[in-house]
Order: structure tokens, then sequence, then C-alpha cells
């Protein structure tokens, strides 16, 4: 069975190019949520196998969702998007337990890879 | 408060240029096309001289507006004509077929190529003073251009009275793209630029 993903981002442009290169890789995109609030309450709902989790984010940041979500399960995997320059808030996203990050603009291949590498 | 040197003005050009070459890749990998952009000139001006440069009186156009946080806080601009927002669009490919500027997933791609094109200067310019500038999400505006451009550039100038104009000649598979790229430091921001600046000059005159 594929396994589920949850994709967070704030810009539904990078939500549909994401899904397209997980669906693409053998995954199911379970859901979507378009900042941090939502993507915990999506969590809770939906259980995904992997999180992928925006940075920069209105509402509720990625930084903080990843906290609020490792809260409510301590083994979540998470993979950080993060634009250029934001390796600082990478660092405090791994810190917090996320387990690897993806860069913006996204590689097909790098983004299959992380998820799956974070399924390990 | 200003930036007198043509010394001065050719590194701040370098440093535009570092941020236009990552600007290319990263925009060819989002959109999986040949993407060229070059910067022929930067210039410093007075929100007067920049309005002026900005608008195109009487075009409809786009504006991505991007707010910078921390040290070197501001605000970036892209602006983009009516055409060559649509030719970016359509360079999308079978992910945007059908879609036009109006739509709210063309809308959320200029964004992303915003995001993309003044996160690429933000950084280059960060790397180059040593202090960190972060973005916050995008706004979209599509208006005429002189309708946006200063309102945006009074409201968003923040008593600096400067404005960072980066000339780009921008091409998306062969095509060219018509649009402006613009900084709007605030003065903390200005004045880490203005010494970052006057210690590399000293630098340079002291090796010449």
């Amino acid at each position: 069975m594929a396994k589920r993903i949850l994709v967070v981002d704030d810009a539904a442009f990078m939500r549909m190019m994401l899904s397209d290169h997980l669906t693409k890789g053998g995954f199911e995109v379970v859901g979507q949520a378009e900042n941090g609030l939502v993507a915990i309450n999506k969590f809770k709902e939906l259980r995904p196998d992997v999180v992928t989790m925006d940075i920069t984010m209105p509402e509720m940041d990625g930084i903080l969702a990843v906290k609020e979500i490792r809260k409510i399960d301590p083994q979540a995997r998470i993979v950080m998007c993060s634009a250029m320059g934001q390796q600082h808030m990478v660092m405090e996203a791994i810190q917090a337990g996320a387990r690897d990050f993806i860069v913006k603009p996204f590689d097909p291949t790098r983004v299959v890879q992380a998820v799956t590498k974070a399924l390990v | 408060m200003t930036i007198a040197s043509s010394v001065q003005l050719d590194m701040l050009n370098e440093v535009g240029n570092i941020g236009a070459g990552n600007a290319a890749t990263s925009l060819s990998i989002l959109m999986d096309r040949k993407v060229i952009m070059h910067l022929p000139w930067t210039r410093v001006c007075s929100i007067e001289e920049g309005c002026s440069i900005l608008s195109r009186v009487g075009e409809v156009g786009i504006c991505v507006e991007v707010r910078v946080e921390g040290n070197l806080s501001g605000t970036m601009l892209l602006t983009l004509t009516e055409d060559s927002a649509a030719h970016i669009i359509s360079s999308f490919g079978t992910m945007l077929e059908g879609k036009t500027l109006v739509d709210d997933l063309a809308q959320s791609a200029l964004m992303e190529v915003g995001n993309i094109v003044t996160g690429s200067f933000i950084t280059a310019i960060s790397n180059f003073v040593g202090e960190t500038g972060m973005s916050t999400p995008p706004i979209l505006l599509y208006d005429y251009f002189d309708a946006f451009i200063c309102n945006t550039v009074i409201a968003r100038t923040e008593g600096s009275d400067v404005v960072l104009v980066f000339k780009t000649e921008l091409e998306v598979d062969g095509k060219a793209i018509f649009g402006d790229l613009a900084f709007l430091p605030s003065p903390e921001a200005f004045r880490a630029i203005t010494k970052k600046l006057d210690v590399a000059e000293g630098m340079v005159e002291g090796n010449g």
C-alpha cells in the first residue's frame, strides 16, 4: 500500500507541484494544509506516514507546527521544505524533530528520496 | 545618506549579479525551462526617481511584494508586465494549462516566481553584508503600474527615501520578460549596506 503523505505549504501552486512529484514517486497524498494550524488538525485527523512542512507560512509557521505535531506524536516523520537562506530555520526544525529537508524549487528525485528516507 | 561612488555601485551590481545567477538557476528548475537573467545596472535613488523608473504609465501589470524581516528589513518588489506574466504562466506547461492571470493557481505560481527572485537577491545581499534578512509570505497586486508602484513604494520605504533598483533582463525559453526588481530598505538595513560598501571600497583602494 502506498505511504500516505500530508503536504503543508501556504502556496497552492507549490502544494500542487509537490503533490504531483510525490504521486509520480508512488506516494499517496492524503491531505493538504495551507498553514501550521490547519496542518496540526489534519495531522490529528489523517495520521499520515510523512508530513512535508513549509517553513514560512501565515497563522502558524512550520517550525512551531513541527513542535506541536511532535507533541501529539513523538514519532511523527516530518520533512521540511525550505527556501534559500533559511539554513538556521532548518536547523531549528531538525532540532525540533524534523527528519530531513528539501530546498525549493523542488527537484522531483530529491523529494522522493527525502520522503523515502524519512520512512526508514 | 547615499551611495556616492561608482566603485560602490559596481560592487552592489556584482552582489545583484550573484542574486540574478541564483534566481535564474532556481527558476529554471521550477519551470523546467531555459532561464537567463542579466543585471545591466543597479541604481540607488530617491522615492521620486524610483517611482519614475518602476512605473510604466498606462500599462497594466503584476507586482509581487515580499516583506523582509531581520537586520536587513525592508520590502522587495518584482514587477512584470501583463504579457510577460502571461508568458511565465504558459511556460509552466500542462500544470497551468488554460489558467489566466486572474486564476488563484496562476497567481500562486507568480508569487512563487517572486519568492524565488526576491529571495535570491536578499540572500546575496545578506551574504555580502553579513546580516540576516528573512522573507515573509508574498502579496500579489494586479493593476495599473502607476496605481500600485508609487503607493507601494511610498508606503514601504519607512522614512529612508531610498530605493535600490536592480535593472533585470530576464529571458524564459528565449522570450524576453519585461519587469523590474527593487529593494526598499529600512533606514537600519540601508545603513548596514552602506557601512559594508564603505569597508569594501576601502579594501579595494588599499589594494590598488
